[in-house]
């Protein structure tokens, strides 16, 4: 049986999962809703896939304008082409300015902050030959810029869902692109299970008993007013340096207190109907990896469906990905063969045939589940327009080309158009232009008159062209 | 450019001279010069490097386009013990439980095993460490998993009511009894008994609390507020818990016999004082040394003593990953998910077994063949199954094969790619883990991919590139000799005399050490490397950092001097190494608030 492995765990995970086939089928439920005759609210996710590419032609578009074509790497998300804004020439400067230490971590700093960090000698770790100094990034994500303009009146500010991505490095530089602020990074949620519980049900995946904490919720409220007078009274107590700590678990729990005093810990009764839901035996058992990250598709697109959120990422595994994506079905790929070594040590042998073949199939695999979020974002109508025509949805990589770790012509690929406030359905190719200004056409478009982002020096204002 | 000098002391002068002799750049000649750095690990007690460490660079150690990062057993500036006479106890930052810690605290708090910490996000690791108090953070989603975490355990604590009161609310009272409650539970949960203030605010809300929710109710929500507050969920050092000063040391005063009591059992057992230690506090008796290290002796005899150095060295040598390994299932059709989680087993029960039944000293982990597994990975072993299906039992494993920590099936297999063992990682692994000194990173533009697997060719040849390359040459001798010792093992571990139809090469080579010269296979290296004082003072440098859940810095210089000669003296032996953590400066005292 012993050899079996890994299809046995493959199989174990879909008798686990049963026939739920990980949809929504509650999501068509969702709509028309009531609240959609107001114009539907803006949106913005990022979507992070690993390692680049190592071949710009098979992943960026070619041709300009609206007559642009993929390549077997994006191929996949070609259905979608009218609703995508595709950018080429746009380079993360600030990444090449000079931060020291391992090269995929520095862009995964960089990739949402446009900002330098200290390498934090504390943050090295041994693992494999990664004892490379790094640093968490020193300064706050666009994402969650943007979700603190606009999340004050949603149930959660922001929501982050992963898959798999601490598996190997934890808490980690690697395994971390959403930043609260300088040096904070904020922990994705790698269990559908826990998300699903935290969005619908009011629970977390902590053993207790249903319905036990919406019962108490009154009681939850009056417990949450204690705690945070308690903190405020034993702040008085203590150093200065360790204040900084107290405060900043206080403004978290502010957190807790307000989702509390919002009515319930669960969403909105119109999405209180996802019941039924199957989750997987185990999140992080490495062959439920794919299946893991259609579920967090589908929680993801639910949470904005019911206006939990309005700013979300998905973030599979983490940069410098060290996971065989030996699930991946390379017939029709040629050189391919199986799979056998890691989607970083591929990345890294540029020139061989079965290396290059496989990274472009591996890529190819992510488009396609980039392609199903995206169709499903599609799939939701709020009232003559789409989840995804009133969102942006940013595809991003934390190196551009991966053999070199370059920065340069980093994948920038947005769909939908939040709205109609970003020109979609064509291909702009832009000369060197600063990741900042890529953040600040964002920020710009989900309305908030920023005019400058992360390290400065680079650039400010939008990119010309692409704000409607 | 954003060049980053950071200062190194200590044995990162060796460790640095050796890199500077060999030429090591962290840079690949012929190309744009990346920001490559070299990182260096210190943890000695040795002789202080200046700020800019600049002096010893112009020797071609590889500080140019880079900057020098102090490595994972590393730290800032130490320097010598110059004063030893004087106290120096150094930071103390205010700690938050670790989610072990919170598990095991809610256990011996409430009596519920659930470990509803599981299913806190994960820990950041700093260090090697869970526990660094300087890095770790509170997002939103831990936020209300405390919350939700305490909500379920007091609506469980309140379904035995008088059990969690101790008292009888129809005999003596409600009011009194939930008084008596505040008083005991609050002093269990604070690990020191409720100031006037605290209490007072306690029963203010335990009254309000019953006047709209009922007695019962009550309790349960001031049993959850106790599990939110920042006295449980930290542990607080404050003017009210302090010991008295220490006269002839101005600004210095003794850690409070409350807070003697947390720091002993948060050190030993990662969980929060039992009765006799609270009592111990309670009477005064935290005051000496002595007091201090018989309650210490007490502690380690105790099973969760075993967790917490288990914990040490499951973070240290990270065998948290042995249990997520992957291997190509062509090559090794018997390794399974299931071999991996019993290979993280098997390194956890030879790391407490070693330590708490065996000899208990560094040589024995680098060395001893004896090993603890069930049936399963015996027989992928290839050896005979103790008869154990289940737990990890004793089995002993040829003596010329086997060696302690190193041969550790689930740490070679965690050194190796799905397909082969990977040499350069193995060796990366003892210079970086056990000998504290860590290789720079490669440079932006190495090409860093394993070579490809080659059934024809041994891993020595497939790897021999890095040896002749001059470029890959000088970084690798640093790590690939030692690696190359560790060929008799193949990616999941197991033992092979013949690779590619050739026999096995083990021969490898230690430079830089304080243990230098050839060996013949990891049974020699770990002779070598248990004799070394250098092993022994870097993993010091680890306890050091588990203990005090911080990094040092110059004002610990005389405390990692008294741990290392202890350490040393005692062989080893771990177990004396933790008493004598106990002892120390940084144990015993703390600055004035």
């Amino acid at each position: 049986m012993n050899a079996k492995f890994p299809f046995a765990a493959r199989r174990k995970f879909l008798k686990a999962a049963g026939g739920i086939a990980v949809g929504l089928p509650f999501l068509e439920s969702l709509v028309p809703r009531a609240a959609h005759a107001a114009a539907p609210a803006s949106r913005f996710v990022v979507l992070y896939t690993p390692c680049g590419t190592n071949n710009f032609s098979l992943f960026m578009p070619q041709g300009v304008g609206a007559n642009f074509t993929l390549g077997t790497e994006s191929a996949p998300v070609l259905p979608f082409k009218n609703k995508l804004l595709a950018l080429s020439g746009i380079d993360m400067l600030s990444a090449d300015a000079g931060d020291v230490g391992d090269q995929h971590a520095v862009g995964m700093g960089h990739m949402l902050t446009c900002k330098s960090y200290e390498v934090d000698p504390k943050l090295v770790q041994a693992e494999d030959n990664t004892d490379y100094p790094v640093g968490f990034a020193n300064g706050i994500s666009v994402d969650q810029q943007i979700a603190t303009a606009v999340g004050a009146s949603s149930r959660y500010k922001s929501l982050e869902f992963g898959v798999q991505t601490s598996v190997r490095y934890g808490n980690h530089p690697f395994s971390r692109m959403v930043y609260a602020g300088p040096t904070q990074p904020v922990s994705p949620e790698d269990s559908p299970l826990a998300a699903y519980n935290r969005l619908f049900s009011g629970v977390t995946a902590a053993p207790i008993v249903p319905g036990m904490l919406d019962a108490n919720l009154a009681r939850r409220r009056s417990v949450i007013d204690y705690v945070i007078k308690e903190f405020e009274s034993v702040n008085a107590a203590v150093p200065a340096s360790d204040k900084v700590r107290l405060d900043q678990h206080l403004s978290m729990i502010r957190e807790v207190e307000r989702g509390l005093a919002s009515g319930a810990a669960a969403g909105p009764v119109s999405c209180s109907q996802a019941v039924g839901y199957m989750p997987l035996a185990d999140h992080l058992l490495h062959a439920n990896f794919p299946a893991v990250g259609k579920q967090q598709a589908d929680l993801l697109v639910l949470a904005l469906a019911c206006g939990l959120t309005r700013v979300a990422s998905l973030q599979y595994s983490y940069a410098r990905s060290l996971e065989r994506l030996e699930w991946i079905d390379t017939a029709g790929c040629g050189a391919c063969g199986s799979i056998t070594e890691d989607h970083h040590t591929i990345s890294h042998n540029g020139g061989d045939p079965t290396s290059d073949a496989q990274m472009a199939w591996i890529n190819r695999w992510y488009a396609e589940q980039v392609a199903y979020l995206i169709g499903k974002m599609d799939s939701v109508n709020e009232g003559g327009s789409t989840l995804l025509d009133n969102s942006m949805a940013f595809w991003c990589s934390e190196v551009s080309y991966a053999s070199d770790h370059s920065y340069h012509n980093i994948r920038a690929f947005i769909f939908g158009s939040g709205g109609g406030k970003i020109k979609t359905g064509q291909h702009i190719a832009f000369t060197s232009q600063p990741h900042n200004k890529l953040h600040v056409t964002f920020m710009n478009a989900m309305g908030m008159p920023v005019a400058s982002f992360g390290d400065t020096g680079f650039g400010d204002g939008p990119l010309a062209g692409v704000l409607a | 450019m954003g060049l980053r000098m950071k200062c190194l002391a200590g044995e990162a002068l060796a460790a640095l001279s050796i890199f500077g002799l060999l030429g090591c750049t962290g840079s690949v000649p012929g190309s744009s010069p990346g920001p490559g750095s070299l990182a260096s690990a210190s943890g000695g007690d040795g002789s202080v490097v200046g700020a800019s460490g600049g002096a010893i660079g112009s020797g071609g150690a590889g500080m140019g386009p880079g900057g020098i990062v102090v490595g994972t057993g590393g730290a800032a500036v130490v320097g010598e013990c110059t004063n030893p006479g004087v106290l120096s106890p150094g930071d103390a930052p205010l700690r938050r439980l670790t989610h072990t810690e919170y598990d095991n605290t809610v256990e011996a708090l409430l009596g519920v095993n659930t470990k509803p910490a599981r299913a806190f996000p994960l820990e950041e690791r700093a260090y090697n460490f869970d526990n660094n108090a300087t890095v770790r953070s509170v997002s939103q989603i831990l936020a209300e998993q405390y919350e939700a975490a305490a909500t379920s355990l007091g609506v469980t604590a309140i379904s035995n009511l008088n059990g969690l009161l101790g008292c009888d609310p129809v005999a003596s009272g409600e009011d009194a009894c939930a008084g008596q409650f505040i008083d005991a539970f609050g002093l269990k949960s604070y690990r020191r008994p409720l100031s006037a203030a605290e209490k007072t605010r306690l029963l203010a809300f335990y009254q309000t609390s019953k006047g709209t929710e009922g007695f019962a109710n009550a309790i349960q929500m001031v049993a959850s507020a106790i599990l939110q507050t920042p006295q449980f969920l930290y542990r607080m050092e404050t003017a009210e818990t302090a010991g008295p000063a220490v006269g002839a040391a101005p600004g210095i005063i003794e850690a409070g016999p409350y807070e003697r009591a947390s720091r002993l059992s948060y050190l030993l057992t990662q969980s929060m004082p039992d009765e006799e230690l609270l009592g111990a506090a309670a009477r005064g008796e935290l005051g000496t040394k002595e007091q201090v290290v018989a309650q210490a002796q007490r502690l380690l005899t105790t099973p969760k003593a075993r967790g917490s150095v288990v914990s040490f060295h499951a973070q240290w040598l990270d065998f948290l990953s042995m249990g997520q390994l992957t291997k190509d299932a062509t090559q090794f059709p018997t390794f399974t998910p299931e071999i991996a989680g019993f290979m993280r087993q098997e390194a956890e029960a030879f790391v407490e077994h070693t330590i708490f039944d065996g000899p208990g000293d560094m040589g024995a982990l680098l060395q001893s063949p004896q090993s603890y597994m069930n049936d399963a990975l015996a027989m992928f072993y290839g050896v005979t199954p103790p008869g154990s299906p289940v737990a990890p039992a004793a089995v002993a494993l040829p003596a010329t094969q086997r060696s302690g920590l190193l041969t550790l099936a689930g740490l070679l297999g965690g050194h190796s790619t799905p397909v082969q063992g990977n040499p350069v990682t193995r060796g990366f692994f003892i210079r970086d883990s056990l000998l504290c000194q860590t290789p720079p990173a490669p440079p932006k533009n190495a090409n860093i991919m394993v070579p490809a697997f080659n059934p024809a060719l041994t891993t020595r040849e497939r790897f021999a590139a890095h040896s002749t390359d001059p470029a890959c040459r000088s970084c690798h001798q640093l790590m690939d000799p030692i690696g190359f010792g560790f060929e008799n093992y193949d990616a999941v571990g197991m033992w092979r005399d013949q690779e590619a139809g050739k026999p096995v090469d083990g021969h490898g080579e230690l430079t830089g050490t304080d243990v230098d010269g050839t060996f013949n296979g990891a049974v020699e290296l770990g002779q070598k490397l248990g004799a070394s004082k250098m092993v022994r003072d870097c993993a010091t440098t680890q306890w050091f950092h588990f203990a005090y859940g911080r990094v040092e810095t110059g004002e610990d210089a005389c405390t990692l001097q008294q741990l290392k000669t202890a350490f040393n003296a005692s062989k080893g032996n771990v177990k004396e190494l933790l008493l004598g953590i106990t002892q120390t400066d940084a144990f015993l005292f703390r600055k004035a608030p």
